[in-house]
């Protein structure tokens, strides 16, 4: 026999959490509960002190639902419920306000949770999803730490470690395949990758069955030539409808993939999104094959893999790096010269998707808590007005016997009807934002077709409504309580002066309403000038007037490289004579573009030793002549690329400026030679120009270094067109597309878009979460304004006899409209006080989502406490108003 | 508690909800307190079924207003600690009633048989 222990903080919560059960059944039950809880929590929680935390969400939940069905089992049988329903019938006007308000303010709350419950809390839609890990090299010494894992280091993490189930990697690219039909061609997105892909992944096939295990089908070396072995592919399930009308019979059967046979073996269920929504064939690939015209096997230097990694059952990340990074280690070891400084990454996967989402998505979750505060405190002041108009009600029915805790019960029923009515028209706006969110369809935001209305969205919206319920009800159900009996009775009706507390109970109101409001405006003001600076950049190039689209030739009929240069230039020299077009380039990555063969390599100046693994890397694209041009970017020295530059002269290239300043500081780079280690042998490039940068990876990433090469001397099958033109661009997509039919009609161009839209999909998350932002900033403000328009009409009215007073004493009508109006700048300088304090706490974790703005801007800062501070004014006189225009002696008269 | 004239009959309270029934079976052999009958309705379903504290008193409130449990007395737990508990068994309606549902119930299971719906799902 023990005695009893001390209880932990879990059974605190546990017992606070008791106080919502209806007082008999928490007597009665109460104790015997928390022992039960304690009791469970003992079996579960592995170290005495930390038992509860795990069993306190599930007991919470069930008591919360315990608590609802009391209340309402207690409703059922009271008079409560009936009379609430009477009450707000008798007054539908103030019932309409305060429910419309809780409408915006639940509403806004349970669409932005929709989206935290699909982006951040749903689990991944693989198996066993907390298995799941990605892999990712790391060169600590430079700070880079999400590098991809190279095809040689993947096999010895493969084969030697020991806390994984199964890894799986996977090229990235272009990533295309051009799918041709009895009628028709067409490219499809595909990805190249390792026989257990599936297997990691955890998710079979909805028909047919995924690669088995280890199968060695088809590969491609890595010039993506295809070298052997039976072709087995298999398919999206869009793609399956899209293109089969989902006819189970395609699995067995071949499809012609770049001008060859392949066998479709499985067809991947719909929820099925990786490695990208948009996946539509997976083709098997082994990396031993594929590198047998290396001398050494696959390469460890060449850092271009994506990794996924299963664990085994009860292994932990720690672990599992602690694993990998023990072989990397070896790995530096026997290959110095690849490995040196090189280490392993592992992050859950889920953090490797939603990871970067997660802040911006929980600061918005923060700015719609605001607003419904702010909601919270609207309705309460409402109330408190309604409770003061129902003085004589609740001093009757004081005097009649009632007790206290009987009013209090009866006006909190009022609230929480109020409440759950809120949260169901709350539902209606919720519905709505969400349809605008999904419209909106914010680039960079996760997991976003998920997103729906679900069960547990909607009991989040219900115990929100009962939450807010008692919140705006608690305050004036306890002050209409405290009537005095006496008194009320006497009073002759309306106009019943208040005591001091209700009247700081109301002023408490505004200066809270206020300050959320500053708070929500302070963010929107910093994120607005944040955005403004984004689209101020300069992104190093005209993207007005430029059509752009993706041609990737296939393999099949463009064997050679100089088939590929011959259709290139003769496609540029086509488009270059049609009607309307100024200008035609092609590049094998476009900036800001979502594909794109994008790849950087190592390089190190001529005469230099190669530093081996630790070699800064550049990136590299291959051009046509007519790119710098078409796309205005800069020259800043030396020249361009002109169409004599062809593979039988010397190799030349055009850097960047961050790449010029970086390797030859104060000197003219025009003439050095670097040295790119580029796949299978490193060989030098004069430098013959130098272009102003750009912003490759969207405006607000700083440019890196980048490495222009002619294309014809190394001719790459995929390349993205641009094409200036005199009219608007996206008028010329088809002429364009005629031009490429005619050349080869079984090359079909894709990802057709102007360079304008690029832009803006590259800053829509930014523009995604101003825009929010800023609409609930309006919508707090407005609140905070009409709050502070009632309150202060009620002050007047409830002054009536004092103000009347004072002007029969010789107050002008300026006077008092100068004291009704100063008493709103107070408070609201008050309000703006504190939430100008609270900005700057809550500012600075959520600094990295400014863009050249600190979080303390003291532009922003300053602008909204005018803004504020204006709208208060603007508020308060229509009261002042009304309070100057009083007729003393009738004021006089009224008591 | 208010007095009712008479005991209604046990088919009033059929169908049972499962937490209720389970709730009258762990309370068929013994009488017990609270979180013994969590514990024996975890036990006997193998872990499958778990009642949350706020759930199993809801429903004794509620069996013991409809008299198909009564409290027998405050005594201390032998099990756990010293701390006093309450424990509960089942009045005569109350056996009338799990008889009634169980009756019910193996109605239903010979009718599933009749209809071969358990095929494979049984051990022969």
């Amino acid at each position: 026999m023990s005695p009893a222990p001390s209880p932990t903080p879990a059974e605190r919560c546990y017992r606070a959490l008791l106080l919502l059960l209806p007082r008999a059944f928490r007597r009665r039950h109460g104790e015997e509960m928390v022992r039960a809880f304690r009791d469970e929590g003992r079996v579960e929680g592995a170290r005495p002190g930390r038992g509860g935390w795990r069993a306190l969400p599930a007991a919470g939940l069930d008591l919360l639902g315990t608590a609802l069905s009391l209340w309402l089992d207690v409703l059922r049988h009271g008079a409560d419920l009936r009379h609430a329903i009477r009450v707000w019938r008798r007054q539908p006007g103030h019932g309409l306000a305060a429910g419309l308000t809780l409408a915006l303010g639940i509403g806004a709350n349970t669409a932005l949770f929709s989206v935290i419950d699909a982006v951040l809390l749903r689990p991944l839609p693989y198996g066993e999803p907390d298995r799941l890990v990605a892999l990712w090299d790391t060169l600590p010494a430079q700070g880079r730490d999400h590098e991809p894992p190279s095809p040689g280091n993947f096999l010895d993490w493969t084969g030697k470690n020991r806390t994984f189930d199964a890894m799986a990697a996977w090229m990235d690219g272009s990533g295309t395949s051009t799918l041709h039909g009895d009628r028709e061609s067409a490219v499809v997105e595909s990805v190249k990758v390792t026989p257990d892909f599936f297997r990691v992944m955890g998710v079979p096939a909805a028909v047919g069955r995924t690669f088995a295990p280890g199968e060695r089908g088809a590969f491609f070396n890595v010039a993506d030539r295809y070298t052997g072995g039976e072709r087995v592919v298999v398919m999206s399930h869009a793609l399956w409808t899209r293109r089969f009308g989902a006819d189970p019979s395609v699995v067995g059967r071949a499809i012609d993939l770049d001008g060859a046979p392949w066998r479709v073996i499985g067809v991947m269920p719909a929820s099925f999104d990786a490695p990208r929504p948009t996946t539509d064939l997976w083709l098997p690939w082994d990396i031993v094959p594929s590198f047998a015209e290396f001398a050494g096997g696959p390469p460890r230097d060449f850092r271009f893999l994506n990794v996924l990694g299963r664990l085994k059952p009860g292994v932990s990340v720690p672990q599992a790096e602690a694993d990998l990074q023990s072989i990397a280690a070896a790995l530096a070891e026997q290959h110095p010269k690849a490995n040196a400084g090189w280490s392993v990454r592992v992050v859950a996967l889920d953090e490797e998707i939603v990871g970067r989402a997660r802040p911006a998505i929980l600061a918005l979750f923060g700015a719609v808590g605001l607003v419904l505060l702010i909601a919270c405190a609207n309705v309460a002041s409402l109330q408190l007005a309604r409770a003061a108009a129902r003085r004589r009600e609740m001093a009757v029915r004081l005097a009649l016997g009632a007790a206290r805790r009987r009013l209090v019960a009866q006006l909190l029923t009022e609230s929480l009807l109020l409440g759950l009515v809120g949260g169901a028209a709350g539902l209606i706006v919720a519905e709505g934002a969400l349809r605008a969110i999904l419209a909106a369809e914010p680039q960079g935001l996760p997991r976003l077709a998920e997103v729906t209305l679900s069960g547990r969205v909607l009991a989040f919206s219900a115990a929100l409504s009962v939450l807010t319920g008692i919140l705006f009800g608690l305050v004036p159900a306890l002050e209409a309580s405290r009537t005095p009996v006496a008194g009320a009775l006497q009073e002759s009706g309306r106009g019943a002066p208040m005591g001091p507390r209700a009247r700081r109970a109301r002023r408490f109101l505004i200066v809270s309403e206020v300050a959320l409001a500053l708070v929500l405006l302070t963010g929107a003001g910093l994120l607005m000038r944040s955005f403004l600076r984004v689209m101020a950049v300069d992104p190093g190039f005209d993207p007005q007037g430029l059509a752009v689209m993706r041609i990737s030739l296939d393999h099949a009929s463009y064997k050679t490289g100089a088939q590929s240069r011959e259709f290139y230039r003769a496609l540029t020299r086509r488009l270059e004579a049609l009607p309307g077009v100024l200008g035609v380039g092609a590049v094998t990555a476009l900036p800001l573009s979502p594909v794109g063969t994008d790849f950087s390599r190592p390089y190190w100046r001529e005469g230099e030793p190669d530093p081996g693994g630790t070699a800064a890397k550049t990136d590299i694209r291959m051009v046509t002549p007519g790119y710098f041009a078409t796309m205005r970017m800069p020259l800043r020295r030396g020249r361009g690329f002109t169409a004599d530059d062809g593979p039988d002269r010397p190799r030349i290239a055009v850097v960047n400026e961050t790449l010029a300043q970086r390797e030859f500081p104060g000197r003219d780079p025009v003439g050095q030679r670097l040295v790119i280690d580029y796949r299978g042998g490193a060989y030098p490039y004069e430098i013959v120009g130098v272009v102003g940068n750009t912003r490759f990876r969207g405006l607000k990433a700083e440019p890196r270094p980048e490495l222009f090469i002619p294309h014809a001397q190394n001719p790459y099958l995929d390349l993205s067109l641009v094409v200036r033109t005199s009219v608007e661009p996206a008028a010329m997509f088809r002429t364009v597309q005629r031009e490429i039919a005619v050349l080869d009609p079984l090359q079909p161009a894709y990802g057709l878009v102007t360079m304008d839209d690029l832009v803006r999909r590259s800053v829509s998350a930014d523009r995604f979460a101003t825009v929010l932002l800023a609409l609930l900033a309006g919508l707090a403000l407005s609140l905070a304004a009409t709050g502070i328009y009632g309150v202060l009409s009620f002050l007047v009215a409830q002054r009536t006899h004092e103000i009347g007073l004072r002007m029969a004493l010789g107050a002008t009508g300026q006077a008092v409209v100068r004291m009704v109006m100063g008493e709103s700048l107070r408070l609201t300088l008050a309000g703006s006080a504190i939430g100008l304090l609270v900005s700057l706490a809550l500012a600075r974790p959520v600094a990295h989502l400014l863009y050249g703005v600190t979080p303390d801007d003291p532009v922003t800062f300053g602008g909204v406490v005018v803004l504020m501070a204006g709208v208060a004014l603007v508020a308060a006189l229509l009261p002042a108003r009304r309070a100057s225009r009083l007729d003393p002696m009738a004021a006089l008269r009224q008591e | 508690m208010s007095d009712r004239p008479r005991r209604p009959p046990a088919d009033k309270f059929i169908p049972l909800s499962p937490a209720v029934f389970d709730i009258l079976l762990a309370l068929c052999d013994e009488e017990r307190h609270g979180y013994g009958i969590m514990q024996e309705v975890e036990r006997r379903s193998g872990g499958q079924v778990r009642l949350r504290a706020g759930t199993l008193y809801r429903a004794l409130a509620r069996l013991v207003d409809e008299r198909l449990a009564e409290e027998s007395d405050e005594r201390p737990a032998p099990d756990l600690d010293d701390e006093r508990r309450r424990y509960y068994r089942l009045t005569d309606l109350g056996r009338q009633v799990v008889a009634a549902e169980a009756r019910r119930l193996a109605g239903l299971l010979r009718a599933a048989r009749a209809k071969k719906a358990l095929r494979g799902a049984e051990p022969a």
